[in-house]
């Protein structure tokens, strides 16, 4: 019913649609981007652009699903409009974004050490391993193969283990 | 499944709860929906003026095809109809008595002939000499049709 009114352009559909899924879409483009404001812009990116599209929309999936796919794909959009992760080679990101230095208080916390990760491994990790995307599926979004999805994210796992396993060995230090 | 992998889900489990905290802004949906509508303007004026070029177009060609036509279209030579016209008028006997009609058609045609030979002594073009010689000829076939019809009541 809200589908069919917001395919005719129904303003109040679409809030509705916002109040059922912004939340979600909002905490997906945080993860994505690990910063609030681009996360922001990609929420707004993602509505326009369903509200653009939601005419084409046949049913196939799931509503959520294909929301979130389209939020995925706005998010990778945006990840390839910045400099500093397009064409990179694997070596050459992780080597850009320096490994981090463990939180002094000791507190682990996997958004916090994803956000130490670059944009493009942080997105591969989140997509493959929150939201259940396939290396197929990644390579596809990505226009890479899958062998390089499959690389970034090895070195990002390898990188969150040292991270995390150098914080706990502090926190353990600190309760001594 | 890696030492590293399950060492990252174990720490994942936790993440939706961390990012679960953080809400949208309360003015995002209200920016949203101020871009879209604008958006949607744009489009309707774009589609408006796409529209309007196209029916346009659309006016202009049809006038063109019509100035096309209207060129195609071989002009009348009005000159030759009445001089046909007249030579018909001739072969027709003539009527022994004058229909007030007829005498007005002719006292026109006399005047008309006065013009038609002003405007050749000053040299006048055709566009000038088209019109004198048409109403030349229109009269021609209305004297025609009243000198026809007088041969058929004599008959009679």
């Amino acid at each position: 019913m809200t589908l069919a009114r917001a395919q005719r352009g129904d303003m109040a559909a679409f809030e509705e649609i916002y109040r059922r899924y912004g939340r979600a879409c909002f905490q997906l483009t945080l993860r994505l981007t690990g910063q609030r404001q681009p996360a922001e812009d990609l929420v707004h990116e993602a509505f326009l652009k369903m509200m653009d599209t939601i005419v084409g929309y046949r049913g196939e999936a799931p509503f959520g699903a294909w929301f979130k796919r389209l939020t995925a794909n706005v998010g990778i959009d945006w990840l390839r409009r910045q400099r500093h992760a397009a064409d990179t080679g694997t070596e050459a990101m992780f080597e850009q974004t320096a490994a981090a230095e463990p939180d002094p208080a000791g507190r682990i916390d996997a958004e916090s050490l994803l956000a130490h990760l670059p944009p493009r491994a942080r997105a591969i990790v989140v997509l493959h391993e929150l939201e259940g995307y396939t290396h197929a599926e990644l390579a596809a979004l990505f226009g890479q193969s899958e062998s390089y999805s499959k690389s970034i994210l090895a070195r990002a796992l390898k990188r969150l283990h040292a991270l995390a396993a150098t914080t706990a060995a502090s926190t353990s230090r600190v309760a001594l | 499944m890696s030492e590293h992998e399950s060492n990252f889900l174990d720490l994942a489990a936790r993440l939706p709860a961390s990012v679960a905290a953080h809400v949208p802004p309360a003015d995002l949906w209200p920016r949203i929906a101020a871009t879209h509508r604008r958006r949607r303007r744009q489009r309707r004026w774009r589609r408006l003026l796409a529209g309007g070029s196209a029916l346009a177009l659309i006016v202009a060609l049809g006038l063109a095809a019509n100035n096309w036509r209207h060129a195609a279209t071989p002009a009348i030579d009005w000159q030759a109809r009445a001089q046909a016209l007249e030579l018909q008028l001739d072969s027709l006997p003539t009527p022994t008595a004058n229909d007030p009609l007829a005498q007005l058609a002719e006292s026109e045609l006399a005047h008309l002939d006065g013009n038609l030979q002003a405007a050749y002594d000053r040299g006048a073009v055709s566009r000038d000499l088209d019109p004198l010689w048409q109403r030349r000829s229109e009269l021609l076939d209305a004297l025609l049709s009243l000198r026809r019809q007088q041969v058929l009541s004599s008959r009679i």
